[in-house]
């Protein structure tokens, strides 16, 4: 066990999710498994209660900065566990190497669309917002 | 995150803050279903809560101050790692 590593992990993906808007499971799930001799399904499991925190605070924080729909995030979130269902019968029906080959096709997909739209050139002016 | 910018045009901040709120949503799911099982180690669980929430603070307050495209390269370049790992 070291706590003090674990520590310094879970705040830096805490940082991490303030930063992109994801939950930190990406650092915390590898951190519980390695500094805290917990098994892979155990970790998973675990980092789930810090991704609730890190999530709610979160979004607590941008929604004071101006940068939450709460409605649209409601319905994603209500929405989830269809695409759980679907992700668990598509996992039975196709073989796993496949599934993380998919998944790494998709993941490459989305980061070319962002770093086009990075890369597009000079932002609009974003800190004054029209009236919603 | 990047469905919310690329196919619905959200901006990068707006879609980080509604991701983040969609995300408690589904981790209280997964923490109900795998708790079910026996699978959650509430003391550790909150052991790393407390420093992510301070991350998370300082997050979002860094991320107001960084250009919106920064937020969409550092997502990519998580993405491209993302893949990375999947594939080997």
């Amino acid at each position: 066990m070291d706590i003090a590593g674990l520590l310094v992990v879970a705040f830096g993906a805490g940082m991490l999710g303030g930063v992109v808007g994801v939950g930190g499971g990406v650092l915390f799930v590898p951190a519980l498994v390695v500094l805290m001799d917990l098994t892979q399904l155990e970790a998973e499991a675990t980092s789930l209660v810090a991704v609730v925190a890190v999530g709610a605070v979160g979004a607590w924080r941008q929604q004071g900065y101006g940068n939450l729909r709460a409605r649209d995030a409601l319905l994603i979130g209500l929405l989830s566990p269809v695409g759980v269902a679907v992700g668990v019968v598509a996992a039975n029906e196709v073989s796993g190497r496949a599934l993380e080959l998919l998944f790494a096709a998709l993941c490459l997909y989305f980061a070319a669309g962002l770093a086009l739209k990075a890369l597009r050139g000079p932002e609009p002016p974003s800190l004054v917002r029209p009236p919603q | 995150m990047p469905l919310l910018i690329l196919w619905l045009g959200y901006q990068e901040r707006e879609a980080t803050g509604t991701s983040l709120a969609a995300i408690v949503l589904i981790a209280l799911f997964g923490v109900a279903g795998h708790g079910a099982f026996g699978n959650v180690d509430f003391a550790k669980g909150v052991l790393i809560a407390v420093p992510a929430v301070a991350g998370v603070v300082v997050g979002t307050a860094l991320q107001q101050r960084v250009p919106e495209r920064v937020v969409s390269a550092v997502f990519a370049t998580l993405l491209v790692l993302s893949a990375g790992a999947l594939a080997l």
